[in-house]
């Protein structure tokens, strides 16, 4: 079951597809998408349970390293392919909407 | 006129045999039934120990998993309150209003956890921790309130991922 797709996912998705093989903490998607980190864990989280993300913790050392692990997430291989199809779909408008917006005053 | 005395006939013979041997079979049959009774009662002895020391068992490992938990929680939860409290500091003590904001916002935030299923309780906290001891200061109230707004949000996500997961064991197991 595709995740329910919202501007929001978009932009979580868009931020992991710039460079798909690249993982990138809560902080950095927070920082592509514009998001505030706590409205973008719920999206990380249901789309690690569609299968589209996984996730896993940073091995370090927290004393050493003077901070807490970070928590990275990537796409799998069918959640890169699946968010594609859904960000490219998202960017064309469906021609119903376009001659609804015609139709209140607007031109195409 | 004496009476003889009645000789036993064989009629007489065979019934008291008849009777002894049913006095035998009937105290052979108490003493199968006290036999069985016993065995029965120790082992039912037996089951109950077991049980009770399983139940104890049970009761011990819960009680240490959530004490676990909560020293867990604890951590956590101080953490993040280093890094807010890290941002009053630097904001020179005028963040009176701030730092009861962060209270509440922590409150919150430890309460969202414990609905959650414990793990996902966890793992949210730790990367709040994570997120928030790297934030720029001045930023941090702003997160931590949209932890706060968004925690009901998290609880229902995690539940429904736990329930998924559980409902794909399930289906696994069935497929075994």
């Amino acid at each position: 079951m595709a995740p329910r797709m919202t501007v929001q996912t978009l932009l979580v998705l868009q931020a992991l597809l710039h460079d798909p093989g690249k993982e990138l903490y809560g902080l950095e998607i927070s920082e592509e998408t514009g998001l505030l980190p706590g409205t973008a864990y719920p999206i990380l989280l249901r789309l690690e349970r569609e299968g589209w993300v996984t996730s896993r913790w940073e091995d370090i050392d927290p004393h050493a390293e003077k901070r807490p692990a970070r928590r990275y997430y990537s796409l799998t291989a069918s959640g890169a392919a699946q968010a594609s199809a859904a960000c490219a779909s998202a960017r064309r408008p469906r021609r119903a909407a376009l001659r609804r917006l015609a139709g209140e005053g607007g031109t195409i | 006129m004496t009476q003889r005395p009645r000789q036993p006939t064989r009629h007489t013979r065979a019934a008291a045999l008849a009777l002894a041997l049913a006095l035998v079979a009937a105290v052979a049959t108490a003493v199968a039934v006290v036999a069985v009774v016993a065995v029965a009662t120790a082992a039912a002895g037996v089951a109950t120990a077991t049980a009770a020391a399983g139940v104890v068992a049970m009761v011990a490992a819960a009680a240490t998993a959530t004490a676990a938990a909560v020293a867990d929680e604890r951590r956590i939860v101080s953490g993040i309150r280093n890094a807010v409290g890290g941002s009053l500091d630097l904001r020179g003590g005028r963040g009176l209003t701030c730092l009861r904001g962060g209270t509440e916002v922590l409150a919150v935030m430890r309460l969202a956890a414990r609905i959650m299923p414990p793990a996902a309780g966890r793992r949210w906290l730790t990367e709040a921790e994570s997120c928030l001891y790297e934030t720029d200061p001045g930023q941090r109230p702003a997160i931590g309130r949209d932890y706060r707004r968004t925690a009901p949000r998290v609880v229902a996500a995690a539940w429904a991922a736990e329930l998924a997961r559980g409902s794909q064991a399930l289906a696994r197991r069935r497929n075994v």
